[in-house]
């Protein structure tokens, strides 16, 4: 018993580094009972939990029966947790990956989970973690175990901010980073988080909002720029804009010679260099 | 390449004739990194570089890094723009952090040239005899994770002085240690037994706090310059409100008690003095209407925040100080309010939630907690352990964010038991967070601590089965404010005393996981904390 336990406790130190896969790939979580009826629902319980942290699709047992017929527990039992055979499992439902999750009693209860590669045929991490009998894995363990399970880039989320702004050339901030011009692509970034959109161009007032990016979101922000003192102004009236239109018409090509040479500018480029 | 000026700025040219195109600016950042590969920055994909002008938000710009020289895009032209660059790595982990020793004027039609000191963002955690690092660009689990600062006696704290340099302070002088190299360049002595420590923002200078007062310390020209102003123990640096640099200090600080209130009171008033970084002159501590556990200003803007231990809370400090009396006004709860620092816009606190005690008859502040067990009266265990809470409050008054830091639990093994599996899992009495300091970007604090465990002896009618356990430690903390985890943690040091006559009385700390084990010769415990380019 004691050798078991020893064992046991190099195997939850056990994992292996790979270079982090698709964060939205298929993911089917089986579930396999060595006579044990310990921890009754603790792979739905991983299943809700990878479901709020990650953007995988998952298969939970009942949706795999589905898919791979009636049959399926009778070929869980029979892989007997050998990888190669539950990647052929995975194959056949159409996921990536099996996270198979496996419950035995050994006085403790041991549970197991192995994050099988269904086109590698290879375990890419294992996760085992000894409890009391009786006892249930709490919130903060569930997230432990998946932390070491899945792959760091599978909590990295994100979402889309499709800004639209009713003028060309005006300057986007989003979150205190200059993103370009307008118009601009919609914007991939980290969900869930809260991002200041600042939309500005000289002589408009400027437009700004804070956005909840939730994960796997899209939202769209409408920037309407409305010129500095609109309505009112002396210099709306349509005498003026004639003379000023006289003026700028008359000096157009000394505007356009000294407007595309290289000059002063409220800008500057940046060049970092790394020696 | 053309640039096409505004339509505005071609009428107003046009009407003043006045324009005039001269060279296009540009601005060049050359980032400097040491050449010794254990403290080059490794593995860098990208670079982010910020930019923030006086009493604006920060502009950022982040670009894939490749060899040579890269295009970050642009900056709008201004004067006095602190330039910041963090770099990090494929998985988003930052590898190294830089900052420019002063800031720069942007100008439109000119070249600038600028070098800017990138180092990884080491955390050092000092303990009186020697100074620790820790890289937390590094796996827990790597050999050169934690480490040692080779060539510094006595170190008590430690200063980031514009990144380049690093200000290890110890008794009564100042070490300067070259973060290039990681090699000590020299030292100043000042007056008296140093006390805290704080770098003035922009310069190579810094405020110390010592017994007899307050001194201005400049590491370039090696000098000290002191002002008598009694007993200081805690200082920090911010912009005045005529925005000079002003050194305020702590006159009586009060810690927060390690027990929960049902088991110690926290009473005390302090003072705040305040001192002019080029111009020191003595001045007059003015009193405040609470204990005060730490102070921090705003190194940007002229804020100056406190935590009250015996309140439990995060206050913005007002009033005169100069001679008169000190104002706090609530900003944030935060149950036994211990350190904080300002970075960025925001203010970063910790204190502790404190433990729910069970005791033989009933918990008063007198209730003796101690291993060999009192006869009478005493603690006998906690049914909920004690825990940090960490809070990020925006300087404009928004939302503060609060991070409850799960507890620990230490286990105590029986020694004689060969399995190692007869043990007792103890719940905190009491955690105290020494110090704390944000890492470059805002996402990551780090926090030294102190905890203690206690459970009473477990008897039969006949005898002691299980002693009376004891038990403190020492803990290292690296915490992710974006994902609100624990993102590292080391156990320093653990010791126990065991009360005496127990069939079981051979007992120890058992050993953390892999990662949180401390991998030096001895254990210690760390008393303050510091990083590169960190704010504390």
């Amino acid at each position: 018993m004691r050798a078991v336990v020893a064992i046991l406790a190099l195997a939850v130190l056990a994992s292996t580094a790979h270079a982090d896969p698709d964060p939205k790939r298929k993911v089917c979580v089986l579930e396999y009972r060595s006579g044990s009826s310990a921890l009754p629902g603790v792979a739905k319980r991983l299943i809700d939990e990878m479901a709020k942290q990650t953007s995988l699709q998952l298969l939970g047992p009942d949706q795999a029966r589905t898919v791979y017929g009636d049959q399926l527990d009778q070929a869980v039992v029979k892989c007997a947790g050998d990888a190669e055979c539950i990647a052929q499992i995975g194959r056949k439902i159409g996921v990536a990956e099996v996270v198979l999750v496996g419950i035995s009693e050994l006085g403790d209860v041991i549970l197991t989970m192995q994050r099988i590669d269904a086109n590698a045929k290879t375990v890419v991490t294992r996760v085992a973690d000894s409890l009391a009998a009786k006892a249930t894995p709490s919130e903060d363990q569930i997230n432990g175990y998946l932390t070491r399970l899945l792959a760091p880039g599978d909590f990295v989320r994100y979402g889309v901010i499709d800004i639209v702004a009713n003028l060309a050339g005006a300057s986007v901030t989003v979150g205190g980073e200059n993103r370009g011009l307008t118009p601009i692509q919609p914007l991939k970034l980290h969900a869930p988080a809260t991002y200041t959109i600042r939309v500005e161009k000289t002589d408009y007032v400027p437009f700004t909002t804070k956005v909840a990016l939730p994960p796997d979101g899209e939202i769209k922000v409408e920037a309407e720029l409305s010129k500095r003192g609109a309505g009112s102004a002396w210099y709306q009236r349509w005498y003026v804009l004639a003379g000023a239109g006289l003026l700028v018409a008359g000096a157009a090509g000394t505007a356009i010679y000294f407007g595309t040479r290289d000059e002063a500018s409220d800008r500057v480029p940046v060049t970092i260099v790394i020696p | 390449m053309g640039t096409v000026r505004p339509a505005s700025c071609l009428v107003a040219c046009l009407l003043v004739g006045a324009c005039d195109g001269g060279a296009a600016g540009s601005l060049e950042l050359t980032l400097s990194l040491p050449s010794q590969p254990d403290l080059r920055p490794t593995g860098m994909t990208t670079v982010t570089l910020t930019a923030t002008a006086p009493g604006e938000s920060p502009v950022g710009t982040t670009t894939e890094l490749s060899a040579g020289s890269v295009s970050a895009g642009d900056l709008p032209i201004g004067e006095g723009i602190q330039i910041g660059i963090v770099l990090r790595d494929v998985s988003n982990r930052i590898v190294g952090v830089g900052e420019a020793g002063q800031a720069v004027d942007i100008v439109g039609d000119q070249a600038t040239k600028l070098s800017i000191p990138v180092r990884r963002p080491f955390v050092y955690a000092a303990s009186g005899t020697a100074l620790y690092s820790f890289d937390p660009t590094l796996d827990p689990r790597d050999a050169k994770f934690q480490g040692k600062l080779e060539g510094v006696t006595g170190p008590q704290f430690t200063v980031s002085v514009g990144g380049d340099r690093l200000a290890v302070i110890s008794g009564n002088q100042v070490q300067v240690v070259v973060t290039a190299t990681n090699t000590v360049m020299g030292s100043i002595a000042v007056p008296a037994t140093v006390t805290d420590a704080a770098a003035v923002p922009g310069t190579h200078k810094l405020a110390i706090a010592h017994s007899g007062g307050i001194a201005i310390v400049d590491l370039d020209a090696g000098t000290a310059q002191n002002v008598a102003v009694g007993a200081v123990d805690r200082i920090t640096v911010g912009p005045g409100g005529d925005g000079a640099m002003v050194a305020y200090g702590l006159v009586g600080r009060v810690l927060p008690p390690e027990k929960p209130s049902m088991l110690a009171t926290c009473t005390g008033t302090s003072k705040i003095v305040a001192v002019a970084v080029d111009a020191p002159m003595t001045a007059v501590p003015a009193p405040a209407t609470a204990g005060i556990s730490d102070l921090a200003a705003s190194p940007d803007v002229p804020m100056l925040y406190a935590t009250l231990p015996c309140t439990g809370k995060v206050a913005k400090i007002g009033g005169v100080i100069e001679g008169g009396a000190v104002t706090l006004t609530d900003v944030a709860d935060l149950e036994r309010a211990a350190v904080l620092t300002v970075a960025g816009d925001r203010v970063w606190a910790a204190g502790t939630k404190m433990s729910t005690p069970a005791c033989s008859t009933n918990c008063t502040a007198t209730t003796p907690v101690a291993c060999p067990q009192p006869a009478g009266n005493h603690l006998a265990y906690v049914t909920e352990g004690a825990h940090i809470i960490l809070k990020s409050i925006p300087l404009d008054g928004g939302m503060p964010v609060t991070l409850d830091v799960p507890g620990r639990r230490e286990t105590m093994v029986d020694k004689g038991d060969m399995a190692r599996q007869h043990a007792q899992v103890l719940k905190a009495l009491g955690v105290v967070p020494l110090d704390l300091v944000t890492l470059p970007g805002g996402q990551y604090v780090a926090l030294v601590t102190k905890s203690r465990y206690y459970i009473e002896e477990l008897s039969d009618s006949f005898q002691v089965i299980l002693p009376c356990l004891d038990a403190t430690t020492g803990d290292w903390a690296l915490i992710d404010m974006a994902s609100s985890s624990v993102a590292q943690r080391v156990r320093t040091s653990c010791t126990v005393i065991v009360g005496p006559g127990a069939f079981f009385d051979m007992w120890e700390c058992d050993t953390p996981p892999d990662g949180e084990r401390n991998m030096m010769p001895t254990q210690y415990q760390p008393t303050s904390i510091g990083a590169l380019f960190g704010s504390r």
